[in-house]
């Protein structure tokens, strides 16, 4: 008895580790069911303007939700006697207008346990914070009662200096929405040195709980009215970047708050993507943020500016991109393409977590936890083949040639080559350990042992084999074939031939437009055009494969300093 | 009423295969003290549960929160893995009260781990004087209780002091900084849970070998039912069909590899190099027991352990210390990394600073391959010297079936050190073991055809069991794979299947007792260990994405021991045996 007592004393005292969902779910009150879930995208019309804006809900923990203020917002905050919090969670809210360049707006509510509390609104052009937080959804007000708030609150002036620091009141009302009875609009009334202004979020119920904010001071009156809109994205491929030259220079970031751009923290992500002209960073704990370059203002320095920010709910297990878009996998299982402006054009739910997403043509390919294969089209997330192997191994292959396309399944039965068009399919029987095999320009490519063997990937005929050193390791693309051993890095063509040697490395990323060989000290690219190399600056540490990106300027590198702090380097 | 034969076939193969071992090897409750019994429940419990863990890990995955852990398990996991990890450590700190010293340092070194794996997350200095108290303590216990009979209390004792350590390093430092946002606890779940499971890794490669003693156990009693049950022209004509079916399938599937021919000739002529030394290591074996004069003059040069069914019971303890050789660099480098990380914080605090690494990484070792394959050598090494003992033992089938594991981890070192032409798959093995099988079985035909030799009901059974026991030589995926379909993932087949088999039929040594090993302790011991092994198993299956693999321990155990075994059996029952001699299993029934 005494044994399962003390077990389930330990099971008791270790139960505060779970992350708490939100406050709400911690202190059950009658305002939880108008939270929006984490990650969910809604649609809201803007009043005066008439633009359509995405509104992306986002729980993030305290600390990491306070960090992402402004620091200008923030140091208003601590003059106001806010101190940074080190526990409970926020909820974030993006509002996006994609056809406008910089329109982003986020509000920062403080989850606290009666509900949440708004801390800051921050935009392009301005921004106000409030201390204590504005409480903008509790029992009181939705059982009809108004709450009075007293507090500090500040205001942005010119070039995003604080125009207004000190005292202010409030009143607090809730109050139905014409047509939608199961939605409530919170008005703040807020009175600051005798102006009154008004600042409110409407809040709705249901199966899917939403959000729109209103801030009538700020300019902003925002409704639940739009469906999500039209967009027609553009998937050839990106083009390659100009003629390389061998220059690196920093990468700054910067915001646009309140009407200026200030450098912003170095942003660090477990994968870079290139989106046309943008750089998408997505950290795996789920966070996305777009990166739009900047006119050049010191030709030391490549600029880059927050464009938008994304948050798909769960954690980033996989990501592709093509053409306009980047397409997001997470393990609550939803499939999400975003575009090069963070717009959402289609989401999907598949069965199981995400694990693996590739684009393919005008088409992705998205594989979940328990096997399922589907192809998608990657304009609308229509669904135009699927199939399941519970036993799958590794990620699924493709090769565009011959056309429309071959995909290899690997299970522990071999490697099954399918024609999706004809669903004519060959096995080849591949040792699932120490193998490694790839489709490429036409070919199922196998490294098993030390042999490397070509196959035709729509017949199975044997091309070509190739007796290769020991320890070498396969790099393969759709049009590449980079082979890695203890000596020699080499290029070889779809007939087996060597197109390219270079020196040793471990760290080999592949794309349509070349290769990149990463070095301890340097980069080597190797171009149809030729290689081109650069070295690291002193203190910079190798970056590791995922946090590389070729963009239209050159190659985005994310590195990690001597004193691990995160560095951005584009090399050109 | 005559018994059609099929279904006794079936019945005496299920009965033969499966029941005797499962009767002979569970575990039995006779002579145990009092209190062990809710313990040894407690570990069955977690071991029941990770099962079903593992089987379901699909749906239970769906339904569970999905978080915002990077490898996609649920954040509601952390705390039942924190749980499950420290009545785990407390479970292997119990046994190890009186036990070898191995399994004791293991037992102490365990808690310290798991404190260690807290202690990674922590972002300010932490207070060791709790854990070294705490560690102190099991340390005092261990010696104390070294010469004591077991105790109800101890297992209580074990789990309060390890317990609230951990309770007073999740509070510390766990709540902080998941509350902080900065601890992925899908990760930090599975992080705990190794924490504890890297010490079955051992016990994971045996449960690999496990299931070819199954394989095993089939070949030999399926020929001897079928010379119960059918006339021995049947027999014959059975062997004839065998023969062709297992050309056919083995040859299929070895022609329908995705190497070049001449590679796969390579590789085929290396398996049967490899077969042929194991065959002249074998003959070199039986001569030298032959000529030696502490020969059993009883049983004449057939000492009776170089029968198939004498393979077995000594085949468990050798895989084990196989296992536990061969685990050691992966073992070591793991928690001397643990303890790097998890001291980095704490000895900051004395000006101590440095980037934590493995030891591998820290004694510049990378060139000698990974921790995992490193492995391969030193279980080399004790092959050879587990021979020389067993030969000195005059134990010679003993010696024969640990030569051959040697000349297998030889030869997969070798694969591992690049050497091209020692990286052979199983259906090479498999195609080489079938032709020598065939080319014995022609020539014995022949021979009896011409009336030199001529071939009885036994020889028959024996180039049946021959024939299946090369089958069984590639059969280890077929046995694994329709598993993994139903797992949902690749090798939960074969490591489930191997220690589900391990713990309703290894027990036998648990049973026993002895003065430096009571059987309390060899209880805990075996649960301990195989409820790790289960749990790590089942986590395994639940994460979307969790880079510990333990498949492949299980299928080096597969694939080492495991072949060693069913090799040593084809030459058992093609060498051992001679017309005039006993048959190789019991007769009754016949």
């Amino acid at each position: 008895m005494l044994p399962a007592l003390l077990v389930l004393g330990l099971a008791v005292g270790v139960q505060p580790v779970v992350p708490r969902e939100s406050a709400a779910t911690a202190t059950p009150t009658a305002s939880q069911g108008y939270l929006p879930a984490d990650g969910a995208v809604r649609w809201i019309r803007e009043n005066p303007g008439d633009g359509v804006w995405q509104v992306t809900a986002a729980r993030r923990e305290a600390p990491k939700a306070y960090a992402m203020v402004s620091l200008r917002a923030r140091t208003q905050l601590a003059e106001l006697g806010r101190s940074q919090d080190t526990a409970g969670q926020w909820l974030v809210i993006d509002a996006l207008r994609p056809d406008v360049a910089g329109a982003l707006v986020t509000f920062s509510y403080d989850l606290t346990p009666t509900g949440p509390a708004l801390v800051a609104v921050e935009s392009s052009q301005s921004w106000s914070v409030f201390q204590p937080g504005l409480p903008m959804l509790d029992d009181r007000l939705l059982a009809g009662q108004t709450v009075s708030w007293q507090g500090g609150m500040s205001i942005s002036g010119d070039r995003g200096m604080p125009s207004y620091t000190g005292e202010a009141t409030a009143e607090v009302n809730a109050e139905t929405v014409d047509g939608r009875p199961e939605c409530r609009r919170v008005v703040a009334t807020i009175t600051v040195s005798g102006s009154v202004s008004r600042t409110g979020t409407t809040w709705c119920s249901g199966d899917e709980p939403g959000w729109a904010g209103s801030s009538d001071g700020n300019g902003y009156g925002f409704d639940i009215a739009a469906d999500r809109p039209a967009s027609a994205p553009d998937l050839s491929a990106n083009p390659a970047p100009a003629a390389l030259a061998g220059r690196s220079r920093k990468v700054r970031t910067f915001r646009g708050v309140g009407g200026v751009l200030l450098e912003y923290v170095t942003p660090t992500a477990s994968q870079l993507m290139r989106v046309r002209d943008r750089v998408v960073l997505v950290d795996i704990n789920g966070d996305m943020e777009g990166w739009a370059p900047l006119e050049e203002q010191d030709p030391a320095y490549s600029d880059y500016y927050l464009a938008w920010r994304a948050r798909p709910g769960s954690a980033v297990r996989a990501i592709a991109q093509q053409g306009d878009l980047v397409f997001v996998g997470t393990t609550a299982g939803r499939l999400l393409a975003y575009d090069f402006a963070g717009r959402v054009v289609w989401e999907t739910q598949l069965e199981d977590a995400a694990v693996n997403v590739q684009p393919w043509g005008d088409h992705v390919l998205v594989t979940d936890a328990d096997g399922g294969v589907q192809i998608l089209d990657g304009a609308t997330g229509a669904e135009s083949w699927s199939t399941e192997r519970d036993n799958l191994i590794g990620a699924p292959m493709l090769t565009t040639q011959p056309a429309p396309g071959l995909l290899g399944l690997q299970t522990p039965f071999g490697i099954e080559v399918i024609d999706i068009e004809t669903l004519r399919s060959w096995t080849a029987r591949v040792d699932e350990r120490g193998s490694q095999a790839g489709l490429t320009s036409g070919l199922l490519v196998v490294r098993q042992g030390n042999w490397l063997v070509a196959r035709d990937a729509a017949t199975g005929t044997e091309r070509w084999t190739l007796l290769i050193p020991p320890r070498t390791r396969m790099a393969i693309a759709p049009n590449s074939l980079v082979l890695s051993s203890p000596d020699v890095v080499t290029g070889l063509a779809p007939d087996g031939s060597i197109r390219w040697t270079a020196p040793p490395t471990g760290s080999v990323l592949t794309g349509n437009a070349g290769t990149l060989l990463v070095y301890s000290n340097g980069l080597l690219f190797q171009g149809a055009d030729g290689a081109t190399r650069w070295t690291f600056a002193a203190d910079l540490r190798a970056p590791v494969t995922g946090s590389i990106a070729l963009t239209a300027r050159g190659v985005i590198v994310l590195h990690r300093d001597a004193s691990f702090g995160t560095q951005w380097w584009e090399y050109a | 009423m005559t018994q059609h034969p099929v279904p006794a076939i079936a019945i005496g193969v299920v009965q033969h295969v499966i029941v005797e071992p499962v009767s002979q090897g569970r575990l039995r409750r006779r002579g145990w003290p009092d209190g062990l019994s809710p313990v040894v429940v407690l570990g069955l419990v977690i071991y029941l549960l990770a099962a079903v863990a593992t089987v379901a890990n699909g749906p239970i995955r769906r339904a569970l929160p999905s978080g915002d852990s990077a490898i996609g398990v649920s954040p509601v996991l952390y705390p039942i893995a924190l749980v499950v990890a420290v009545v785990l450590t407390t479970l292997l700190t119990t046994a190890a009260l009186r036990a070898p010293l191995l399994l004791r340092v293991a037992g102490l070194v365990a808690p310290t781990t798991l404190w260690f794996s807290i202690a990674n997350y922590a972002n300010a200095p932490v207070n060791p004087l709790v854990p070294v108290i705490a560690l102190l303590v099991l340390v005092a216990l261990v010696v104390w209780r070294a010469r004591t009979p077991f105790a109800w209390w101890e297992f209580t004792v074990v789990l309060a002091v390890i317990g609230a350590t951990t309770l007073w390093l999740t509070w510390e430092i766990t709540i902080p900084a998941v509350r902080g946002g900065y601890l992925d606890s899908g990760l930090a779940a599975l992080v705990v849970l190794f924490a504890v499971g890297v010490f079955a890794v051992p016990v994971t490669v045996s449960a690999g070998a496990a299931v070819s003693e199954v394989a095993f156990t089939t070949a030999l009693w399926l020929p001897e039912l079928l010379s119960r049950h059918l006339r021995p022209q049947t027999v014959r004509w059975c062997v004839a069909a065998l023969a062709v079916v297992a050309l056919v399938v083995v040859g299929w599937r070895w022609a329908g590899g995705v190497l070049p021919l001449r590679a796969r000739t390579v590789s085929l002529l290396v398996a049967l190099v490899v077969l042929l030394v194991s065959w002249a290591v074998w003959r070199a074996l039986d001569a030298w027991f032959d000529r030696s004069p502490a020969g059993s003059p009883e049983w004449g040069p057939f000492v009776p352990d170089t029968w198939p069914e004498h393979l077995l019971p000594g085949f468990r303890g050798t895989t084990l210390a196989v296992a536990v050789v061969m685990s050691a660099p992966f073992m070591i480098n793991i928690i001397w990394s643990r303890a790097e990380y998890g001291l980095q914080s704490s000895l900051a605090v004395l000006d101590i600073h440095y980037v934590p690494l493995s030891l591998q990484d820290r004694l510049g070792l990378g060139w000698l391959g990974t921790s995992f394959t490193d492995g391969l050598w030193p279980a080399l090494l004790l092959c050879v010297v587990l021979t020389v003992i067993n030969v000195r033992q005059r134990r010679r089938g003993a010696a024969e079936l640990v030569a051959i594991m040697g000349l297998l981890a030889l030869l997969k070192a070798l694969a591992a050190a690049g050497v091209w032409f020692t990286a052979i798959g199983m259906d090479d093995f498999a195609l080489a073991g079938l032709l020598v099988v065939l080319a014995v079985l022609l020539v014995r035909v022949v021979r009896s055809a011409h009336g030199s030799r001529s071939l009885g009901a036994q020889q028959w059974e024996d180039l049946a069991a021959a024939l299946l026991l090369a089958v069984a030589v590639g059969a280890r995926d077929v046995l694994a794979d329709p598993l993994s379909l139903v797992f949902g993932t690749i090798g939960g087949g074969l490591v489930f299947l191997g220690l589900a088999w391990t713990l309703l039929t290894g027990a036998e040594d648990a049973n026993g007792h002895s003065r430096r090993f009571p059987q309390p302790a060899r209880v805990l011991a075996v649960v301990a260990y195989l409820s790790t092994a289960a749990a790590l198993t089942a986590f395994d299956s639940l994460a979307v994405d969790f880079q510990v693999d333990l498949e492949r321990f299980a299928l080096n155990g597969a694939e080492i021991c495991g072949t060693a075994l069913v090799v040593a059996g084809l030459w058992s029952v093609l060498l051992s045996r001679r017309p005039d001699a006993p048959p190789l299993l019991p007769v009754a029934g016949r």
